[in-house]
């Protein structure tokens, strides 16, 4: 039996315990190791059930492993120590402290083989998370990192209810495949999504990650969304309703994208638009749509995390997030640049990176089911996300019009950071093979056959060809302003409903306690009027006029006695 | 001071590369007519991914436009 002390989440959490407590080369060293051995862990442990602990009659498995929590593993790993060494000189350890829990608890969720222990990471993951962005001490950091905690706790209540309404109805606290066919599953499925940024609740990955630190918001990147891709993997493949979920996500990211003058805020929403593909390859639910859909969250991880450095380092180099604010940084950053145009041709699935690898999948698992319309609107997902950030970030951060910036490249940690995601972003998509190994079920696919490949091509430069020509001919006016979201609903509509109900519960409440004194003074009044010292029935009378009224009632009842007798 | 001698500085460049771009697109739609369709139907027809493409992203951008310009507010409309 294994001990939890060989939890891959163990090394990660009492390295994040420890980071306060060490300085310079130290606390780098811990950064950089714990996630190395987090990942030999990961693949040390052995298949199947491999810790069971008995609570209150139910049978817990803490520690469960198979190739797809080994997948999710491998990648939150590497992801931990590309983020470490890319966060090496983050003077705010807080931030670290907090990012390695959080990635510790995230492996809590990917190794655990009962709904308990995925509630319980799942919760304290949003808890440890929410401390990443409280780390960067602004006020609009710590606005946003209260609607973040709202939002999670929310979804941590729908799915305590769920899995509890489960756990009663089947007796079984298992983690295991279902569908969303009774009140209980659907409510766990509805708190998975809520992690996803699914809607109605999108909004709030552009609302908080943008306002984590240049490091923070790489860790957030990486976590709370693919683990919710995970758990959706294992526990829902093939719910339907996913599929229309998903593609409303593909659409929503790429839309506010191109509205969005935020670099970082944009990549917010492009996180949704990504995440938005895997759910719909789950919907989809065949083997090959499922491990389309994971391969794609391993893709996704260390593009969107390439992508997130490289404008994280333009952030902190220049101090500046808009886009009107940056334009032709290439001249003095060419390796950020390089890396940034890496990641967003990843992310756009182009030849010979992962992105094109991965996403093929859940398109070719869309034709194989004869959903024809997904594949098109898949098609026009891919398309759209090459404009987004494969073409205007790219364009209106490091080319365009010259900003007069002449910012440095960042410290040589951060550079190695990028290059070596920027190396995996190329290496698995020349390779394939080694990758498609790690996926959860075997298969036969081939992502280069000439057509896949011509064919993907056209589709991604004859979007950038809509998006120079409109630039040629109708100029892109970047816009400083807002685009309103989802999120307004309890930012703006709640809140004011919230202050109406406020007063209006105020107003009723003076009322109630205004008819309480009217009808206790009314009342008073009343006895006051009977029994005060000129009220008729506290006032004495005289005995004459009682002998006449007792009389006069003998009288009566005399009389009616002879009448009724 | 601006570094003028950088590549992105030179004048003609605009130009090259769009006929770069041009090239490239008008290689991939002739390249198509070399390779075996894995697809049969429209998107099996020749030169459906690029105008497919094109279409997406014309759609998109205006879309876009007009979703901000309907829903903008100011940046510190939430303060």
């Amino acid at each position: 039996m294994t001990s939890v002390l060989q939890h891959p989440a163990l090394i990660l959490i009492l390295a994040g315990i420890l980071l306060p407590f060490l300085r310079g080369g130290a606390r780098g060293a811990v950064m950089l190791a714990a996630p190395v051995i987090a990942l030999a862990l990961v693949w040390i442990l052995p298949g199947g059930v491999s810790l069971a602990v008995p609570f209150f009659g139910m049978d817990l498995e803490p520690i469960k492993a198979d190739k797809m929590s080994r997948l999710f593993g491998t990648v939150f790993t590497i992801m931990g120590f590309a983020g470490g060494l890319y966060a090496l000189t983050q003077e705010k350890v807080q931030e670290l402290t907090a990012a390695y829990i959080y990635m510790g608890f995230s492996l809590g969720v990917v190794f655990a083989g009962d709904l308990i222990t995925v509630f319980v990471f799942w919760e304290l993951m949003a808890l440890a998370s929410v401390m990443v962005i409280f780390s960067s001490e602004t006020e609009s950091a710590r606005r946003a990192g209260m609607r973040y905690l709202l939002v999670h706790l929310l979804g941590g209540v729908i799915l305590m209810a769920g899995i509890a309404g489960e756990v009663t109805a089947t007796g079984d606290v298992g983690f295991r495949s279902m569908l969303p066919d009774t009140l209980p599953r659907a409510l766990i499925l509805f708190g998975f999504l809520l992690n996803t940024g699914a809607p109605p609740f999108s909004s709030w990955v552009p609302d908080s990650y943008p306002e984590a630190s240049y490091s923070g918001m790489v860790f957030l990147s990486a976590f709370t969304t693919k683990t919710a891709v995970y758990v959706l993997a294992r526990g829902f493949p093939g719910a339907e309703i996913l599929i229309f979920v998903g593609l409303f996500m593909i659409f929503y990211g790429i839309i506010y994208g191109l509205c969005e003058n935020n670099a970082r805020k944009m990549l917010g929403y492009s996180i949704v638009n990504q995440v938005g593909f895997m759910v719909t390859g789950i919907g989809i639910g065949t083997d090959l749509a499922v491990n389309g859909a994971v391969a794609h969250a391993f893709a996704h991880i260390i593009y969107k995390a390439l992508l997130i450095m490289s404008v994280g380092s333009v952030f902190l180099m220049t101090g500046k997030r808009k886009f009107t604010e940056y334009g032709g940084l290439a001249r003095t950053m060419p390796l950020t640049t390089i890396c940034c145009i890496i990641g967003g041709l990843s992310i756009s699935a182009f030849p010979l990176t992962s992105g094109f690898v991965a996403k093929a999948m859940m398109s070719e698992a869309a034709l194989h089911e004869h959903l024809t319309w997904v594949w098109y609107l898949l098609a026009a997902g891919t398309a759209g996300v090459f404009l987004d950030v494969g073409i205007k970030l790219q364009y209106f951060v490091f080319f365009g019009k010259d900003s007069g910036l002449r910012p440095p490249e960042p410290p040589l940690h951060m550079r190695l950071a990028m290059v070596l995601f920027a190396i995996l972003c190329v290496a698995i998509g020349v390779l394939p093979g080694v990758f498609y190994q790690l996926l959860p079920y075997a298969q036969d696919y081939q992502p280069y056959t000439g057509a896949h490949v011509i064919g993907q091509a056209q589709l991604l430069l004859f979007s950038g060809l809509a998006f120079f020509l409109w630039l040629r001919f109708k100029g892109w006016q970047l816009v400083e302003a807002l685009t309103l979201d989802l999120d307004w609903f309890y930012r703006v509509w709640g809140k004011g409903m919230a202050r109406e109900l406020v007063v209006n519960a105020g107003l009723a409440r003076d009322s109630i306690i205004q008819d309480f004194l009217n009808g206790a003074r009314a009342t008073i009044n009343a006895v006051r009027h009977f029994h005060g010292p000129s009220g008729v029935l506290a006032r004495s009378h005289p005995t004459g006029r009682m002998v006449f009224w007792a009389v006069a009632m003998l009288a009566a009842y005399l009389l009616l006695d002879y009448l009724l007798t | 001071m601006q570094d003028r001698s950088h590549w992105l500085d030179r004048p003609g460049l605009a130009r090259k590369l769009w006929i770069a771009f041009a090239v490239i697109l008008l290689a991939l739609v002739v390249a198509e007519m070399f390779i075996t369709h894995s697809h049969s139907g429209v998107m099996g027809s020749l030169g459906f991914h690029a105008w497919f493409g094109l279409l997406v992203g014309g759609v998109s951008i205006a879309l876009s436009k007009v979703w901000k310009a309907a829903f903008k507010r100011k940046d510190t409309y939430y303060d």
